[in-house]
């Protein structure tokens, strides 16, 4: 079964008007579907960094300068559909997430970065996967070693 | 990262509660999504700098609305959406929980003690019940920020 047919069991949306409030909450809400859904601890780790650029920087690149995301946890993957975007704001979103002596933090953790939308809107897909078979929780290591 | 124009500090209306929310929040109205508001509520109200006291207060009472949410709202089987929207001024948090359920109604069969609503009238400054616009259910409160509180 592809990634694009697995249903989602979690998704949440999450709209923020003021900047310096978009970090604090979209990690938490991206950090706790990602959790939820068995994601390992490192790719856990790089889906608060992904959280944590677009709410630095897709206010930047909305009309009104709020961050709005869908957050779908499915399982094997997270996704971040981040938008409505301004016209070339996907592109942009992306380009802003370079980083000195780091590279392009979305590129380099992203499986998939896709610009997506109609003429009216336009909306960046960032999806995460990870293997689901790792233990993550206190249960399932529980149950690994009894 | 953090690049978005600011200083990091949270810049306050003088408007008072703004037409636009300053947090919009929306999931499938589950249990577990219930803990998800409440820790993305923790991040929002840290924020704002609001003091612990104040925080539990808040915390509590949306998560005792979001549960009400989650039990009573929608028929058993029926999927549903819990709607969380959070606006503030300098001295004041205002949280809309909403719903498109079967609305606020008595329930002989409840299986609460039924004391969610009287004790977020207890933590909030206000506890407005009612509808929006579209017919959805809302629960309306409204907490003091700028409160001075007894150190005990």
């Amino acid at each position: 079964m592809s990634l694009d047919t697995e249903p989602a069991f979690n998704q949440a949306w999450v709209g923020v008007a003021r900047g310096p409030l978009s970090a604090p909450v979209l990690g938490r809400v991206v950090g706790m579907l990602a959790a939820r859904a068995d994601c390992p601890i490192d790719r856990l780790d790089d889906a608060l960094l992904v959280a944590d650029a677009v709410a630095a920087k897709a206010g930047s690149f909305s009309d009104d300068g709020h961050i709005r995301v869908q957050v779908v946890a499915r399982l094997g993957s997270v996704e971040l559909h981040v938008g409505p975007l301004s016209d070339g704001g996907a592109d942009g979103l992306i380009a802003s997430a370079a980083l000195p002596g780091v590279g392009n933090v979305l590129e380099r953790v992203a499986d998939e970065l896709e610009p997506r939308g109609s003429e009216d809107e336009e909306y960046l897909l960032i999806r995460l996967e990870f293997d689901t078979h790792r233990p993550s929780t206190p249960d399932r290591m529980e149950s690994d070693v009894t | 990262m953090a690049d978005d124009g600011s200083d990091g500090a949270v810049p306050s209306t003088s408007e008072g509660v703004t037409a636009t929310p300053d947090l919009e929040l929306k999931l499938p109205a589950r249990a577990e999504n219930v803990a998800v508001i409440r820790h993305a509520f923790g991040g929002f109200a840290e924020a704002l700098t609001v003091d612990e006291q104040t925080l539990a207060d808040i915390k509590l009472a949306v998560t005792e609305a979001c549960t009400n949410v989650v039990i009573h709202a929608y028929e058993d089987g029926q999927e549903g959406d819990l709607e969380v929207d959070a606006s503030f001024d300098e001295s004041r948090l205002t949280v809309v929980i909403r719903d498109n359920g079967r609305g606020i109604v008595p329930r002989p069969d409840s299986p609460g003690l039924g004391l969610g609503l009287p004790l977020i009238a207890t933590l909030a400054e206000s506890l407005e019940l009612g509808k929006d616009h579209g017919d959805n259910t809302e629960v309306r409160m409204t907490f003091r920020l700028d409160e001075e509180r007894d150190p005990q």
